[in-house]
């Protein structure tokens, strides 16, 4: 009963946070709706990981590989074919999606670093073939018919969009029977498998599902670039950015991701961007750190803080005697 | 209960630095510094300080001089420079805050493909750029607010076959490029050059960036007799190859690094990379302006000719655009721009007039020496001899 409750608040606050983004979109100054769209990319990736590592226990360093499929799609459709940019960003999705579900036959029979493993190897894989894709502009990528891209606000409001598609999956997987299932083949395959979850369906869905999220938000990267290549979209750092987001925040929760991309992007990359080597040193200081004193992220961290609170204002005042 | 006040606290905070974010206001019309923003690679496998000193040196001259004259008022600048690690996401993120947040009147480039991915982002936010270090021919057509001064690929090219007739070789090209826009425009250009000099492109290859390995070519090369090298690749692959060209025992008589021997960093190959050729936009002989003011100036720091030349581009970049934006007596981005497509000046690189975003600069090609210097030997005026391919031999 409370988790449905749960859920249905979660809902209501994602409903009503996308609606108000959508809304203040237009209002906001165009370098704070830049940020804005940056921000928000971000944690669609990181959100994507997110089910898939932190929820299904399938941790994945291939995330360069689906924002590159998914950039590389909507811009390659736009030059070359007559389709809007919102039929471009599905297009993305798909195509991230079917590429995944190819991926998975060699990729899911792989377990724990294996798996790992093999997804980094595909990530790379997939920038070294549009490295020597002479048709996509090999080494030096392409770039989108500026004219036929969304910019400002309209782009603000499809990052919105993207975003809210990636919270509310993840809101799904938090709440749901699915995502239970998840949680059940993340801490314990074998007795899962033993209680009827069925392993590969689960799997498999989590893997396209997290990708096709991953794809969609490369065509909203593409679209703010404008000029996408290899050395861009198909950087690892989209994977490390990943999961460095998730796990600062706290991986397996709904909120962890939000936190984790507002530290780690605006708190971290953007604020320290006067000290680039800085910057990273305090992200991987804060990477070892997270791992190795708070494995559950800074969100958990909060929420421990903040028990002594929620016990004090749950105690009967001193002297009131209980009914 | 937890989350929701975590989650609320959490949206306040990031509205709160949204806002705050947001609070820069236009410097359109007021008496506050003028904002020039860059991007540049300043960390990482490429160093671009040479580049940026000389953008540094522009700015501090016209603030020596009380700022520049925008409408009437004397007007300090300010030069935001931001590191980006030669990392493209970097760099559209840097490129994009520097535009919208910093409110910078104009932008000025970095390097190579940097540029390339950088001048999309120009022409997107319709912010003027001004850039070198990418050949003319190699700059994107866009929506007019890229403007490229820096050398022609065809000039240096004719040049650089005007010296190699000279080198007594048998005439075979070893061709070997990157496979990006760059590296296939040169061997377009290089092969039809090459033809018409008399000469024969015995192997012709090219190898995406990050190549390790290119024992194949090198052995395809020895097995053609290829005495002449053309090598057009990003530095850490050119450094690489010629070590292997070295170890290989591949003795050519005559190589050129475009690109590579370029850039900061060549002279690190120490004696290997000696009597190679490089393509080049300043050189001290050349008699160029400001010449011996960049050399009194800078050669302490950087002693060879090829660093210095990255320096005098970085001036010629930034003092095309303080010109213009004193020409358009606005920071306004359209009058700046327009005010660049009109720039008739002379700095550090020569004579400025752009035609379709592009000024072409003298090319000369010079020659490393085992010491680290570099000594022109095209075009004949300032010229020594051509000394032997002794790195290789």
């Amino acid at each position: 009963m409370t988790g449905r409750k749960d859920a249905t608040t979660a809902g209501a606050a994602l409903l009503v946070a996308a609606v108000v983004g959508l809304a203040v979109a237009p209002g906001l100054e165009p370098g704070v709706q830049d940020l804005g769209t940056t921000l928000l990319v971000y944690l669609t990736v990181a959100q994507a990981w997110n089910i898939l590592a932190g929820f299904a226990g399938q941790v994945s360093l291939g995330a360069a590989a689906f924002v590159a499929t998914g950039a590389y799609t909507a811009g390659l459709a736009l030059a070359h074919t007559s389709i809007g940019w919102a039929a471009a960003v599905a297009l993305a999705g798909a195509i991230a999606g079917l590429i995944a579900a190819m991926l998975a036959v060699p990729l899911l029979r792989l377990r724990g670093d294996y798996f790992t493993i093999g997804t980094l190897a595909a990530s790379i894989a997939v920038q070294a073939l549009l490295t020597n894709w002479n048709w996509a502009g090999g080494a030096s990528g392409l770039t989108l018919p500026i004219d036929r891209i969304p910019a400002g606000t309209t782009l603000l409001r499809l990052a919105v969009v993207v975003a809210a598609a990636a919270m509310g999956l993840t809101a799904y997987v938090r709440y749901s029977a699915f995502g239970l299932r998840l949680g059940a083949l993340r801490d314990n395959e074998p007795a899962a498998a033993g209680l009827g979850v069925a392993v590969y369906g689960h799997r498999f869905a989590t893997w396209v599902g997290s990708s096709v999220l991953t794809g969609m938000a490369g065509a909203v990267v593409a679209y703010q670039y404008v000029a996408v290549s290899p050395s861009g979209v198909a950087s690892v750092n989209w994977s490390l950015d990943a999961v460095l987001m998730a796990l600062v925040g706290g991986a397996g929760s709904l909120i962890g991701p939000v936190l984790g991309t507002t530290i780690v992007y605006y708190g971290l990359t953007r604020m320290l961007e006067d000290f680039q080597v800085l910057s990273l040193l305090v992200e991987g200081t804060l990477l070892v750190l997270i791992v190795r004193f708070a494995p559950a992220g800074v969100l958990a961290l909060l929420t421990r803080a903040a028990r002594p609170l929620r016990r004090a204002a749950t105690l009967p005042a001193a002297g009131t005697e209980p009914a | 209960m937890i989350r929701r006040i975590v989650a609320t606290a959490l949206a306040v905070t990031t509205t709160v630095g949204l806002t705050a974010c947001g609070s820069n206001s236009s410097s359109e019309g007021s008496t506050d510094a003028v904002v020039i923003g860059a991007s540049m690679m300043l960390s990482g496998q490429t160093n671009l300080e040479t580049i940026r000193d000389g953008y540094q040196w522009a700015v501090d001259e016209a603030n020596a001089a009380g700022g520049i004259d925008v409408g009437g008022a004397k007007r300090k600048v300010t030069l935001k420079i931001l590191d980006n690690r030669g990392d493209t996401n970097t760099m559209v993120q840097q490129v994009r805050s520097l535009a919208l947040q910093d409110k910078a009147a104009a932008l000025l480039g970095s390097c190579c493909q940097q540029n390339i991915d950088m001048s999309a982002q120009a022409d997107s936010l319709k912010t003027p750029l001004v850039m070198g270090a990418l050949p003319i021919e190699l700059r994107p057509d866009g929506k007019g607010y890229v403007w490229d001064s820096f050398q022609s690929l065809v000039d240096g090219a004719g040049g650089f076959f005007q010296v190699a007739a000279t080198a007594g070789t048998n005439k075979k090209i070893l061709l070997i490029t990157n496979n990006d826009s760059q590296g296939k425009s040169t061997a377009d250009l290089y092969k039809g050059l090459a033809g018409k000099a008399g000469f024969t492109v015995a192997v012709s290859t090219d190898a995406p960036a990050g190549t390790t390995d290119y024992s194949d070519a090198i052995g395809k090369a020895k097995a053609a007799g290829a005495e002449v090298v053309i090598a057009s690749m990003t530095p850490p692959d050119c450094f690489a190859m010629w070590k292997q060209m070295k170890a290989l025992a591949y003795t050519p008589k005559l190589a050129i690094g475009l690109q590579c021997a370029q850039t900061p960093g060549w002279a690190s190959l120490g004696a290997v990379g000696a009597g190679t050729l490089v393509q080049m936009s300043w050189i001290r002989t050349s008699g160029l302006p400001k010449a011996d003011e960049v050399v009194s100036k800078y050669s302490a720091k950087y002693p060879n000719d090829n660093d210095l030349s990255s320096v005098a581009l970085g001036y010629h970049e930034a003092t095309i655009l303080l010109a213009a934006i004193t020409k358009a007596g606005s920071t306004d981005h359209e009058k700046v721009n327009a005010a660049i497509g009109q720039t008739d000046l002379s700095s550090a690189l020569g004579k400025v007039s752009f035609a379709g975003g592009k000024s072409a600069t003298p090319s000369f090609v010079g020659q490393w020496n085992a010491d680290g210097t570099i000594t022109q030997v095209w075009p004949k005026q300032g010229a020594s001899a051509l000394k032997s391919l002794s790195g290789l031999a």
